[in-house]
């Protein structure tokens, strides 16, 4: 037995609870939803459409950012979807007190909690890559049979555009997911957890922005949009205004903040539930 | 005596609140300990405390010859069912097994064998979220014996269950016993304790009022039943 063993156990043991219907619910709710927004974006763009939202979108539609810039406006669902997952995952072994079941048969809370987390992303991981993907062959499979030249989306420089827009969007996803972790530690309550979780995802680093925008750009939410968002034209965005590097360390500081706060709050909690 | 739990001046705080006051108590092997006292008496979380759930404030304990802070040392050998059962609803029992033997590295034959053990074989692809009172109480029975554990700890796994149910649970736990394990039992049920304990612990606000040979304690008032013992303990305790 290796260090690693527990590790691998747990992920074992957690993909046997991803059979249940809500985690399916909650991927098909990405792919149905997210094809959905990708379907009426391209119908606002060929509809000649013309306004200050969708003016950016229309001038990177015939480029090869066009498809990435359609599928992308489902980008910021897919997280909210992603971080509901993984926090009521996480937060359900408290509110159905089944940590005490796991707990009893791997005692070092430490990699339990590890192979939890790495089995939750990558269901996240695979639901999003699913819907990307579902997303793209939706809208070429539309523009192809309305006659809509596509060239430029499926060229050497669209499919690097798609993949970069892939990866940012997975490391985004990866820090929300640990921001439901720790949210979902702290709270030990799945309503609370999720509550909280898409409270702060949604609400206050908007609020601090309009009085003190300097700052909040270095906040998690907003520096993991910025990653995604740095793939896309500047007038789509959001562009990180500190750079991407800086953004890119911000965000993997976040998610080791994240990370060392779960693990320090889980080591020490007592399981009462 | 051989002990399998030895626990020694073990204390635990909630708040204001004092769970569990200096127990020192001692758990022969291959007895059925049973563990009783009134509701908030401290049983559940002295169950927690030795399997690890919670952190004692002073005190310390051995299980299976190993100190409570090395969890690792002795958890793979113990089975537990705490409180009422609890299980992923949507997911079937065998499932909800599979959850805790691959966790464990349990071979899925362990699963079957659990599972026709408490009788459940026919209805392990079920979602538990439709099974009876009773058949989760079976569930939980069965998950505590997954790793075949030479120390069992069970928390009222008596309840809910019907007059068939609590005879079955009887027979299996003295079929347990003969092998050679360890129960302790921790149940309100006092006539059935009365039937299979070999040894008793009276558990009130945190401490132990009584421990020894079950015989021994009944024996002191002739022709009293356990229940009459325990409520004559209890008001002498509180007066």
């Amino acid at each position: 037995m290796t260090a690693l063993t527990p590790v691998l156990r747990a992920f074992r043991s957690e993909l046997l609870k991803s059979r249940r219907l809500s985690m399916f619910a909650g991927a098909g709710t990405m792919l149905v939803a997210s094809g959905f927004f990708s379907y009426l974006t391209f119908k606002q763009i060929t509809s000649g459409a013309t306004g200050r939202e969708i003016d950016p979108l229309t001038h990177a539609f015939p480029t090869s950012l066009g498809l990435i810039t359609i599928i992308g406006q489902a980008r910021a669902f897919i997280i909210v979807v992603a971080l509901i997952i993984v926090t009521a995952n996480v937060a359900a072994e408290w509110s159905q007190s089944t940590w005490r079941n796991l707990l009893v048969r791997e005692p070092r809370r430490l990699r339990l909690l590890a192979g939890k987390m790495l089995a939750l992303m990558l269901f996240v991981l695979v639901s999003m890559t699913v819907t990307l993907v579902g997303s793209s062959a939706l809208v070429l499979g539309i523009a192809g049979a309305q006659g809509v030249e596509t060239a430029a989306w499926t060229s050497t420089a669209g499919l690097s555009a798609w993949l970069a827009f892939f990866g940012n969007e997975l490391l985004s996803l990866i820090g929300v997911s640990l921001l439901g972790m720790l949210t979902a530690v702290l709270t030990r309550a799945t309503g609370v957890a999720v509550g909280v979780a898409l409270a702060y995802v949604l609400v206050p680093e908007g609020i601090i922005a309009m009085v003190w925008n300097e700052g909040s750009r270095w906040f998690p939410i907003r520096t993991f949009s910025f990653l995604p968002g740095s793939v896309f034209p500047p007038d789509v965005g959001p562009v990180a205004p500190q750079g991407y590097t800086a953004a890119l360390l911000a965000a993997l500081l976040w998610m080791t903040v994240f990370v060392a706060g779960s693990f320090v709050a889980f080591r020490r909690q007592d399981i009462n539930a | 005596m051989q002990y399998c739990i030895e626990t020694h001046g073990l204390s635990k705080h909630f708040g204001k609140v004092t769970a569990v006051d200096g127990l020192t108590i001692g758990v022969p092997t291959g007895t059925i300990a049973g563990f009783i006292g009134p509701n908030g008496s401290g049983k559940t979380t002295t169950i927690r405390l030795l399997l690890g759930l919670v952190r004692p404030d002073a005190g310390s304990a051995t299980i299976l010859g190993q100190p409570l802070t090395n969890g690792l040392g002795y958890l793979p050998r113990v089975g537990a069912l705490v409180e009422a059962p609890a299980f992923y609803p949507s997911l079937s029992a065998r499932t909800n097994l599979d959850v805790l033997a691959r966790l464990g590295g349990y071979p899925s034959s362990r699963v079957r064998a659990v599972l026709d053990l408490v009788e459940l074989s026919d209805r392990a692809g079920d979602p538990v979220g439709g099974y009876s009172l009773g058949m989760k109480q079976r569930l939980g029975v069965a998950m505590a014996l997954l790793p075949d554990p030479v120390l069992l700890i069970l928390d009222e796994p008596a309840n809910g269950l019907d007059p068939l149910g609590i005879i079955a649970t009887r027979d299996l736990l003295r079929r347990l016993r003969e092998q050679g394990k360890t129960i302790f039992l921790s149940s309100h049920l006092l006539g059935e304790l009365e039937q299979v304990a070999d040894w008793l612990i009276v558990l009130d606000r945190g401490k132990a009022l009584y421990q020894g040979a079950a015989r021994a304690f009944l024996d002191q008032h002739p022709g009293a039943s356990l229940e009459e013992r325990f409520l004559t303990l209890l008001k002498g305790a509180q007066r």
